[in-house]
């Protein structure tokens, strides 16, 4: 096992990964940003090297400072956390050059994942359903007016290359489609340098499942169930639950026997997400994407399976073999996670930086349990430069509306002063009709209007 | 290919003035306390991923190194760690070669050979050998007149000579003397048409 491991990221989950990491007896050393070097997680380190200034261009997203600062704190693996250089091919083949083991899948495979039709065709080999659409990359807009006509309107054409909704349109009858294709196209090229395009029918209102994957060295791959993640604001999750109560049991089943037998067939060493769009009107779930990294809402399987994955993470990366056979993954209850961000729903969800005068997250109010994965203190300033997520709140109960309850609870017991949070609009959407019921979508956060 | 440069960051700290590390990496050849870090002079190197970059001096910046010595092989550093402690070049020094008493009791019609570097200024190639030139002397466009040795390398002076110089000229005197510490523009010798 490794003696010292250096994460290449920061806050909560570099708080989280150094967590699993001292439970294996392992030192961790993380990498830091000028805004970052004083914080007290950066202080609860074993060790931290300075990387830049607080811009992440110049700090958290340099490769090469990154891999000089793992070798020369003597580090002999990097783990990249979520977001960063997570997926990164080029970092991690760039670790594996300089002898330290990266904490993930192989720099092959973290590729074809990043690009989307490589990665749906992967998706498809390993036997998962893609969304209908196309046929591979679109010729010209004829192709993809006689493709449109057969799926059925409304679709969406979307760049090969494509990220953060650059190079996607979505077209409702051909006109569009003709302007669309047009736009997204010059769009990609102008972004990317590659103006390919592909097209998918468009599958409004659907649900966001995603699975749980684990897979080790040795072929053996776990499933941990699914997370149901449709609550979502600007394709930002919110709110997440496992399971979904959008599954019954055999199709919870068949979606992570699904899920667990493509990533077999990827040869999937590490953790890693399979993330579906349940169709509104047939049920039926499609390949959307995976994700070849720990995702931010990890900590809700962790509770229904009772599987640490981030130290099955480290664990697999260093060569062990999973512990857990799949027959012995079981769901134990339910659990429900709000992400409490610096920002302010009533207002588009701008962030919120500045100074937390107040930060109390009372103890456990039952009826189940509460975990609470957070970096940030009272008095701590949240620095501008990184994404707003300052605390996850997890409840777990024997069932659903005993989660929903110590969830409840825990969120009227929390008090947030100096910034503005999300926390209104998790109260008002818990408490809503659909949420109540488990038929929510990914088309609306229901129970929640924006005060001006 | 050519080895890529860092330039030091500067970091004034009440009265104190360090040189930080720009980068990650080991920090190797260091400069040793005593000597004179010139502006744009460079000083050590950073190992990042097994090559080298040097480090520069920031143009702003100029001092001798004072404090202990840092450990000279390979150490290793972060963004900011603190590699020197300058101590400016004593009162006046730092100051821009127009406001030194030498040039105000020049006036300003004087010819005055500037230092071209900031350094130690020689009058002669070696200890033993005679000076380039001793007051009296003509001067030719080109000439050499002294050296500068900066951090261990030296560099010869010339009288540059041309139209913004008189057509016969010689030497005056000498303001540096031999062995003196420069600054950039500071005077080095006052001529004199003839």
């Amino acid at each position: 096992m490794f003696r010292r491991l250096f994460i290449a990221n920061r806050g909560e989950v570099a708080v989280r990964v150094a967590r699993a990491a001292r439970s294996l007896g392992i030192s961790p050393i993380c990498a830091v940003s000028e805004a970052d070097r004083h914080a007290p997680w950066a202080l609860a380190m074993d060790e931290v090297v300075c990387l830049g200034p607080g811009n992440p261009e110049r700090s958290y997203l340099r490769a090469e400072a990154t891999v000089q600062a793992a070798l020369q704190t003597g580090c002999a693996a990097v783990h990249p956390g979520w977001g960063f250089l997570a997926e990164n091919a080029r970092f991690a083949a760039l670790c594996q050059q300089h002898g330290l083991t990266f904490i993930g899948p192989s720099p092959a495979l973290i590729d074809s994942m990043g690009l989307k039709w490589p990665s749906k065709q992967a998706a498809r080999a390993a036997g998962l359903t893609l969304i209908p659409g196309s046929e591979g990359l679109l010729r010209d807009v004829d192709e993809a007016i006689q493709v449109a006509a057969r799926v059925g309107y409304p679709v969406m054409v979307k760049a090969d290359a494509g990220g953060g909704g650059r190079g996607m349109r979505h077209c409702s009858n051909e006109e569009e489609l003709r302007q669309g294709f047009a736009q997204a196209s010059a769009e990609a090229t102008a972004a990317f340098g590659n103006g390919d395009l592909f097209l998918e029918k468009c599958l409004e209102n659907g649900r966001h499942i995603e699975v749980q994957i684990l897979g080790d060295r040795w072929g053996n791959v776990l499933h941990l169930f699914e997370r149901e993640c449709s609550i979502q604001r600007k394709h930002q999750k919110l709110i997440e639950e496992s399971p979904s109560p959008a599954l019954n049991d055999q199709q919870r089943q068949d979606l992570g026997r699904a899920a667990a037998q493509a990533a077999a067939a990827m040869n999937y060493v590490g953790a890693g997400t399979i993330e579906f769009l349940m169709d509104a009107k047939t049920g039926s779930l499609h390949f959307m994407e995976m994700n070849t990294r720990l995702q931010v809402e990890h900590g809700i399987s962790e509770c229904v399976t009772g599987i640490d994955i981030v130290r099955e993470q480290i664990r697999v990366s260093a060569g062990e073999k999973l512990e857990t056979q799949q027959a012995d993954v079981s769901l134990q209850g339910h659990a429900i996670e709000c992400r409490i961000n610096a920002e302010d729903p009533n207002h588009d969800f701008r962030p919120t930086p500045g100074e937390l005068t107040q930060f109390e997250i009372p103890d456990n109010l039952g009826p189940g349990t509460v975990r609470v994965d957070t970096h940030v203190q009272q008095g701590d300033t949240i620095p501008p430069h990184y994404d707003s997520l300052m605390a996850k709140i997890i409840a777990h109960g024997k069932d659903r509306a005993e989660a929903l309850e110590t969830m409840r609870r825990a969120l009227d017991g929390l008090r947030i002063e100096g910034v503005t949070s999300t926390t209104p609009l998790h109260q008002a959407v818990l408490t809503s009709d659909e949420f109540q019921s488990g038929t929510y979508n990914t088309g609306s956060l229901p129970g929640w209007t924006p005060k001006r | 290919m050519s080895t890529p440069v860092l330039e030091l960051i500067e970091e004034q700290d009440g009265d104190e003035l360090w040189l930080c590390s720009p980068d990650v990496g080991l920090f190797t050849n260091a400069q040793l306390p005593g000597e004179l870090l010139a502006a744009g002079a460079l000083a050590g190197q950073l190992m990042i991923l097994g090559r080298a970059h040097e480090l520069r001096v920031p143009a702003s910046v100029q001092g001798r190194i004072q404090g202990a010595s840092p450990a000279l092989t390979h150490q290793p550093v972060a963004y900011g760690t603190r590699l020197y402690h300058l101590s400016p070049l004593g009162d006046g020094a730092l100051d821009t070669p127009s406001h030194t008493p030498q040039d105000q009791t020049l006036g300003t019609d004087a010819l005055v050979l500037k230092s071209p570097q900031t350094g130690r200024f020689y009058h002669r190639p070696s200890p033993t050998d005679e000076p380039f030139i001793n007051p009296g002397q003509r001067l030719v466009a080109g000439q050499e007149i002294g050296m500068i040795e900066v951090m261990k390398t030296f560099t010869t002076v010339s009288f540059p000579g041309g139209s913004e110089w008189p057509k016969k000229v010689h030497l005056k005197e000498w303001l540096a003397e031999d062995g003196a510490e420069v600054t950039q523009g500071e005077p080095l010798g006052v001529l004199e048409e003839g």
